[in-house]
């Protein structure tokens, strides 16, 4: 019942943005959620836009894919682009009692849309060529500087890295006490709202005792392996910076130059 | 060498009452290139006293060194850590990575070695057990018997002179214990030295030598032949011994005596058939 949720959305073709350097795509997607958020006018968008399609053309994943991310987002979308087109002061395009929908409001608001919808491309294709285990990878080593300002990124990571390995095992163990409470008749579907939620408490503990029990045995393997924090701790895999991630950062920047070009001109 | 002197240990506990003596005066060596199995009932103390092997318990009188280093010393704790490799009952417990091979890193990185270094113990522990071909595979996607061979995988990429296997194979089935258990051979034909602490007689029988503990302390320290051959000692300490043991104790009381104690229905015919003709 359960075993059908994805880990994160790595979605691997080994395409060149999935060989990309994990902190190199995170800094681009860093850059062109500003852009978007920069860009004020069609022209930038529409190159914005030409920005994305090109990089979900040479990842080689699915349209369906990136379009189903979408979904659950849909809702908030909608209500931004509503608050947008009948909060708008402005000229006035259509008016009924005291709603009234403004030309700068419809204006503003497929901006937003389009905006939005940008934004859920460009971080959905992150996660969609990143596997987790780079991601988190990355990350440490983006936020290794901060190490000096006491930012814990060793530690952050290896959460992170921990609570992916540990997602699936738990979803089983639920999967097992669910079945298990079930057979003496526990009912998860039946009754009230509130009822369902009493019903969850027989869940919820023993996985809970089973997870602290877990942690406890994961803390002593891992002392047992040298552990200590992530002092003089070296990595197996080697992050170097290629041709691709210049390119790419290039691409990028020129697309960025262009949306503010357009910015003062229109 | 493993030396273990005069260790007594117990828990921190609330009411002092309560710290009973989880070992009280244990005294062994554990010698290079041995393979020791380690039996007694639950809760007689053989996980305990494995921790005081690589420090994770300290003694609170006696002392334990390993090849000559001092457990009880903090500045040791790294280079006996890297010595002592540890592998435990449930192989979910001691994954830490999402990946197979990252796993398998986990150890070495700690250590501080150099990346091509690391990929090349990696590699090298991997193909020992047998892995290699799910070097890139999610550890959740494993069979039982394969998660326990990443985590020794994970250990033997230290490159650790003892390895200490408590309960291992208990989780698997006939298969992953089969599995396991050759690798364990493998690792002891290679000159690492086993300390192995199952339930599991056949297990033991494998084993050059045998310690029983019972309530803490050394019970019996000896060949399997040896401490097998008393059948009634080991069922009083809660222990059995290999079928075959057994049946040639019961034909003992018979009359029907055994020049060696039996370990394998192989032996048992042999001696047997011999009686016969
Ligand atoms: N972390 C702990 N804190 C307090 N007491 C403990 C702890 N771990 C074990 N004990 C107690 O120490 C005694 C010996 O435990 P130990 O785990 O060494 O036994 P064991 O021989 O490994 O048993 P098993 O076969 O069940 O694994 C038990 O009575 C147990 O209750
Ligand atoms: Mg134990």
């Amino acid at each position: 019942m359960l075993n059908d949720i994805t880990l994160g959305q790595f979605y691997p073709t080994n395409s060149i943005i999935h060989r990309l350097d994990p902190r190199m795509k995170i800094v681009l997607t860093v850059l062109l959620v500003v852009f978007l958020f920069v860009a004020d006018n069609l022209y930038g968008f529409i190159l914005m836009a030409a920005l994305c399609v090109l990089a979900v053309i040479v990842s080689t994943i699915p349209v369906g894919y990136i379009l189903r991310s979408f979904k659950p987002l849909l809702f908030i979308i909608f209500i931004t682009c509503m608050l947008n087109v009948f909060l708008t002061d402005g000229r006035i395009l259509w008016q009924y009692s005291f709603l009234k929908i403004t030309y700068e409001g419809v204006y503003l608001a497929v901006f937003m849309v389009i905006r939005l919808f940008l934004l859920i491309t460009v971080t959905n294709l992150l996660t969609l060529t990143t596997s987790p285990i780079l991601l988190t990878d990355g990350l440490e080593r983006l936020m290794s500087p901060l190490k000096k300002i006491k930012v814990p990124s060793h530690e952050i990571a290896m959460m992170m890295t921990i609570a992916l390995r540990f997602i699936p095992t738990l979803l089983e163990e639920t999967d097992k006490i669910i079945k298990a409470q079930s057979a003496r008749g526990a009912s998860f579907t039946s009754g009230n709202i509130f009822a369902r939620a009493k019903a969850m408490i027989p869940i919820l503990i023993p996985l809970f005792i089973s997870a602290f029990r877990r942690a406890d045995e994961l803390a002593l393997a891992m002392e047992c392996r040298c552990y200590s924090g992530g002092e003089n701790r070296t990595r197996m895999r080697r992050l170097k910076i290629q041709a691709r991630d210049i390119v790419a950062l290039l691409i990028s920047v020129v697309f960025g130059v262009a949306v503010l070009v357009t910015n003062t001109l229109f | 060498m493993i030396s273990v002197k005069n260790v007594s240990f117990s828990y921190d506990s609330e009411e002092k009452e309560d710290r009973k003596k989880v070992l009280d005066n244990v005294s062994l060596d554990i010698n290079q290139g041995e393979l020791v199995a380690v039996l007694g009932h639950n809760g007689s103390g053989k996980s305990t006293l494995v921790k005081t092997f690589n420090g994770i318990c300290i003694p609170d009188e006696g002392c334990v060194t390993v090849d000559g280093l001092d457990t009880g010393n903090e500045e040791n704790c790294g280079q006996i850590r890297r010595k002592v490799g540890m592998v435990f009952q449930n192989p979910d417990n001691q994954i830490v990575a999402t990946i197979v091979e990252e796993d398998v890193a986990f150890g070495p990185e700690n250590l501080g070695i150099e990346s091509e270094q690391i990929r090349k113990r990696v590699d090298d522990a991997l193909r020992t057990v047998g892995m290699t071909a799910y070097a890139s595979h999610a550890p959740h996607m494993l069979s039982g018997g394969q998660k326990q061979r990443v985590a020794i995988a994970g250990v033997i990429a230290m490159e650790p002179s003892y390895i200490v296997f408590d309960e291992s194979t208990a989780m698997l089935d006939p298969k992953g214990r089969k599995e396991v258990i050759e690798t364990i051979k493998k690792l002891n034909s290679k000159g690492i030295t086993i300390i192995l602490i199952t339930h599991y007689m056949e297990e033991a029988a494998l084993c050059d030598r045998i310690i029983v503990m019972n309530k803490g302390r050394v019970e019996k320290d000896g060949t399997p032949t040896e401490i097998f051959a008393d059948a009634e000692t080991m069922q009083k300490l809660g222990l059995g011994v290999p079928q075959p043991s057994l049946l040639a104790y019961e034909l003992g009381k018979q009359g029907v005596k055994f020049e060696k104690t039996p370990l394998t229905a192989e032996e048992f015919i042999k001696e047997f058939t011999g009686k016969i003709r």
